[in-house]
């Protein structure tokens, strides 16, 4: 196709609009709304051309080029035409700055940076330097108002956590509910009341937790002008540097860019040019990772507790120390606990002290039980995400997709917006739920047999209702993908329904896939056959050890019963823990290490911050106990490592028989489901690290739906008494709409099912005052 | 405990707190400020006083939302206590007739400078008050400052009131109505204050601002908010905060006032609900 732009003759092969074809052969045309992600909007109309033989100014952005086609972007009508639609926008966007002669010399005085509540001049704007608008008003040169100006004195939302938006800055470009609802699929945003009322927003007056948004951060990213801005690196300027790396949250192991200013890390974006990537990651991934190295209390000195008490000490002597207490310790008589936060390199030179210097094989993890074990032996069946994505029709069971997995819960969106099938079995509403061809939920407590229904009509021996019907008809008649969730760890009936899951997929021929939460247990399980934490446990009961290593890990509460406890971690450890040293370490992007991912692929972060106070690296800490014992740790390969590795889930005995569960009935009528936090790193659970976080996933709080809120006559925040058969505790209740209702949810902070099974029947009562 | 007696955000961003305390109002005078200690955590923050009543024993102050404890500060309400207010503190604006005086209050300036065009009417001087502002929108108490003042002139950067300019446009200003100033009075930011100094200094007369040092305790122990004033040493807290700005050295007090920055972004942000 050819057509002519301003009197230079172009060829174009694919269809493109004319903004596109003129970006490409490097002609300018100034535009504030069109997004290089997002479909045309036309909404600043700043983009508008002339075209030979057709009537009026067309918004390029929106009009396709077409063969012949003679077009004008720079005449003299358009560039008068463009300034007026620039000083439209500038009437209602606080402009001061922009037209002050003293600019230069302002931002000289201006050294402590203006962190205001309210945005009333680019100075005091979080987007200073880096707002489209300030570009465009400085690309037209404009010196002075010719409309008058109005305020909208519209009160800046801070309500929700991670992001503030002053929709006094707002320029109505639509940005951010594009990429909301086309990219991101969360429909979340929407343009709300028309004329100089005009608002964005989620519907009502609903705040954006309440509108079941996933915090993924897009519209902060593509906003032009300062109306969104993040809570965390607002005042920090514009970046310094974008440093690639992954994220070490959970086993997807995103790629992300990091963000320095002043040699600290201050943000994280997923690849691409900040200001055009849409939202990959999940609120973890984009907003925690800062706010894990920063905000959370961390251990800046080595400390050794001598009889009078703790005592800050120096390196070198904790480190004598260390090598004291490992010195002591007989073989055998020593157990390791690791983070499955811990690179490949950290823990294979874990490994190699237990094995070698400690002598002891008792290695665990807190998150290590025979569920884990089952989940990761089904684990090791996962298939790629890039085979993952060749399904022709997808069944999730028990995934609840809420905060996290944003790469998946995406790639599932998109998949059944396309007409493929996506069966979601489980309770859980989250961000998938909508786009379900179907939503079945399981005959409550009796899950297993459920999934045994399933298993009889795929194998022809039963007919069932409708709705499996209808999924077998779609597993048996299509190339299936199996996703199972997480969550399924905390389930009571955990092994036997894991079973059941992997029966279906044999007899579907379907491919599984299976994320956890912790961003490198996968390459702990394939360096090290972990034993059960309970196994520890008990030996430690028994007296069976001298020394208790904990290397970012801590299950304990109290102090065990042994001679000595080495606590190596970034952050401190429980108040009655009472370790014998403490080691401070470096965190992710302040140590380098290779981390495993799902697809079972080895990437590499690198330092990027210098580690906090005087903490040093795992291996770096290593390194000096291995010099004071004069011994050295071989240096990790990948290559003698392997590539293709296998996990080492633990061989159980025998399946685990299914247990019994209540069924509701009249006197526990709802069914609460309880998840053991996992959203941790290292021994930090994010809920209670990062405030943000601990807003979207309240812990030790029953979660309901606002229906059964009403029903029951609750608010939130009320206590209740939730009693089962066997037992009854109190807990603060949060409403919250994506729960389903009749049931209840409840995420357990310390790692423990508080009721005698789960799901449990239960009923719950206002709290006696 | 000083009780709040009103809390409002008079113009974006820049509020006005009211609070009893009689005894700091007993004595206080134009130029002087008090130190806001909003609570546990917080900075304890100079504040120039912008009004008060000796009857009533209320004390105004208009502030700026700038940081962590002045965001804790906008989030008072009516009947809410303030841990502390000590005050006055600093010496009195030197006042009595000169003559004729322009007064410049910029920003939250428009609000401290009050005091000083009240007294000086008072003192019978010819008082000149230009108000300035980035936009229409940001300037507040015109009506209070007519009040006291011969002739109030608006500025703004982008013309939406009065003159269109920055504080040097006021240089020709003042020369076109035929104002010949004996003496300059100018309060708000340090750019406004470097700015007035550097601009009105060919007039030849004293040009008094009001620096605003980083400052801990104000009674001058701590020395933070040194300043060099006429290649004297001075501090801020007891020596000012009202100094000539033509002998000020303003490039050692730009980068004093910079010396917390990466504390001051760490401190202020929150990433949970309700916070900054």
């Amino acid at each position: 196709m050819k057509l002519t732009i301003n009197n230079k003759k172009i060829e174009i092969g694919k269809p493109a609009t004319l903004l596109e074809v003129a970006e490409q052969n490097n002609i300018h045309i100034p535009s504030l709304c069109a997004h290089p992600e997002l479909t045309p909007h036309g909404g600043c109309r700043l983009c508008i051309v002339e075209i030979q033989d057709r009537k009026g100014y067309p918004t390029s952005c929106t009009t396709m080029a077409e063969e012949g086609m003679v077009v004008r972007t720079d005449t003299h009508i358009l560039q008068k035409m463009r300034e007026e639609l620039v000083q439209l926008i500038l009437s209602e966007h606080p402009a001061g700055c922009l037209l002050c002669e003293d600019v230069e010399s302002c931002s000289n005085f201006q050294g402590t940076i203006r962190k205001v509540g309210v945005t009333t001049g680019c100075r005091w704007c979080p987007k200073d330097q880096d707002c489209e608008f300030q570009k465009i008003v400085e690309e037209f040169e404009i010196k002075g108002l010719t409309l008058p100006g109005l305020y909208r004195n519209i009160e800046v939302e801070k309500y929700d956590p991670f992001f503030d938006r002053d929709y006094n800055l707002c320029i109505y470009c639509d940005r951010c509910v594009r990429i909301c609802n086309e990219y991101r699929k969360s429909s979340v945003l929407s343009l709300k009341q028309r004329g100089n009322k005009t608002i964005i927003g989620p519907a009502f007056k609903d705040t954006h937790i309440d509108a079941q948004c996933e915090f993924c951060g897009a519209c902060v990213s593509v906003c032009p002008t300062g109306a969104l801005s993040e809570k965390s690196r607002k005042w920090w300027g514009l970046p310094e540097k974008y440093e690639a790396s992954i994220c070490p949250i959970c086993s997807l192991n995103c790629e992300i860019q990091v963000l320095t200013s002043n040699h600290k890390i201050v943000g994280s974006l997923p690849p691409g040019k900040p200001h055009d990537s849409g939202g990959e990651l999940c609120v973890k991934g984009r907003f925690c990772l800062s706010e894990l190295l920063n905000r959370t209390e961390r251990i800046l000195e080595p400390q050794y507790k001598f009889e009078e008490g703790y005592g800050i000490v120096s390196w070198d002597l904790a480190i004598e120390k260390t090598v004291e207490i490992l010195q002591q310790t007989k073989p055998k008589r020593a157990a390791m606990f690791l983070s499955p936060s811990l690179s490949l390199e950290e823990v294979s030179k874990a490994k190699y002290l237990a094995e070698n210097i400690l002598k002891t094989k008792d290695i665990t993890s807190s998150v290590v039980d025979e569920n884990l074990f089952a989940y990761m032996r089904l684990a090791s069946h996962s298939v790629s995400k890039k085979e993952l994505e060749k399904a022709s029709s997808y069944v999730s069971f028990f995934l609840n997709g809420n905060y996290k997995f944003a790469p998946l819960t995406m790639m599932l969106k998109n998949v059944a917006s396309k007409g493929l099938p996506y069966f979601q079995i489980g309770w859980a509403k989250d961000t998938t739920s909508r786009f379900a061809t179907h939503q079945l939920i399981p005959t409550l407590c009796e899950e297993h047999k459920y999934l045994d229904q399933i298993i009889y009509i795929l194998k022809g021996d039963k007919k069932g209702s409708a709705e499996l019907s209808d999924l077998v008809k779609v597993l048996q008649n299509s190339k299936p993908a199996i996703i199972v969730g997480p969550e399924v760890i905390s389930l009571s009936n955990c092994i036997p329904l894991l079973d059941k899951i992997n029966q279906i997929s044999k007899l579907t021929n379907a491919k599984l896939y299976l994320p956890n939460p912790y961003g490198n247990l996968n390459g702990l399980f394939a360096s090290i056959k972990l034993k059960r934490f309970k196994d520890i446990d008990k030996k430690i009961k028994d007296g069976k050890y001298d020394l208790i290593y904990l290397i970012g890990d801590n299950p304990f509460n109290n102090r065990p019963k042994v001679k000595h406890i080495i606590y190596q971690n970034a952050f401190p450890a429980s108040s009655h823990l009472d370790p014998d040293v403490v080691l401070p370490t470096a965190i992710w992007g302040e140590s380098k290490g290779s981390y495993m991912n799902t697809d079972r692929k080895i990437q590499k972060t690198k330092a990027i911050a210098k580690p906090q106070g005087y903490s040093l690296s795992h291996q770096e800490v290593f390194s000096r106990i291995a010099k004071g014992m004069k011994f050295k740790i071989p240096e990790f390969k990948i290559k003698d490592f392997g590539i293709d590795k296998n996990l080492n889930p633990l061989k159980l005995k025998a399946a685990k028989k299914y247990q019994k569960l209540g069924i509701p009935n009249n006197i526990f009528p709802f069914v609460l489901i309880q998840e053991k936090s996992q959203h941790l790193y290292s021994n930090m659970n994010l809920s209670k690290g990062i405030e943000g976080f601990g807003e979207l996933v309240k812990l030790d709080t029953i979660m309901l739906h606002p229906k059964d809120a009403k029903k029951l006559n609750l608010n939130n925040n009320d206590n209740v008494q939730l009693s089962s058969s066997q037992s009854e505790k109190s807990f603060p209740i949060i409403i919250r709409k994506e729960i389903t209702p009749g049931y209840f949810h409840l995420s357990l902070s310390n790692g423990n099912i508080e009721f005698e099974s789960n799901p449990c029947a239960v009923n719950i009562r206002r709290e006696y005052v | 405990m000083f009780e709040v007696i009103e809390r409002k955000m008079i113009v974006p961003n820049i509020h006005l707190l009211v609070v009893e305390a009689p005894e700091v109002v007993e004595e206080i005078q134009a130029g002087q400020f008090v130190i806001v200690h909003a609570g546990e955590g917080s900075e304890r923050i100079p504040l120039t006083a912008a009004d008060w009543d000796r009857e009533t024993g209320l004390l105004s102050i208009v502030f700026m939302e700038v940081g962590t404890s002045t965001s804790k500060l906008a989030m008072l309400k009516a009947g809410d206590k303030i841990q502390s207010i000590v005050g006055p503190l600093g010496r009195a604006v030197e006042m009595r007739n000169f003559g004729t005086v322009v007064c410049i209050g910029g920003c939250f300036g428009m609000g401290s400078i009050y005091p000083v065009v009240k007294a000086l009417k008072e003192n019978g001087n010819k008082v000149v008050t230009i108000m300035e502002g980035r936009s229409k929108n940001l300037l507040f108490w015109e009506e209070k400052l007519s009040k006291y003042s011969d002739k109030v002139i608006q500025l703004t950067r982008d013309g939406s009131y009065g003159f269109k300019g920055h504080i040097q446009s006021g240089v020709d200003i003042i020369k076109d109505a035929g104002i010949v100033p004996d003496r300059i009075i100018a309060n708000g930011c340090t750019t406004l204050s470097y700015n007035t100094s550097r601009d009105y200094k060919h007039l030849d007369v004293p040009i008094i601002v009001t620096l605003n040092t980083i400052m801990i305790d104000g009674t001058g122990m701590c020395g933070v908010c040194r300043c060099t004033v006429e290649g004297k040493m001075k501090f801020a807290c007891v020596d000012g905060p009202n100094f000539d700005g033509r002998y000020v050295d303003w490039e050692e007090l730009a980068k004093r006032r910079q010396q917390y920055i990466s504390q001051e972004a760490f401190l202020v942000h929150h990433s949970g609900c309700g916070g900054n």
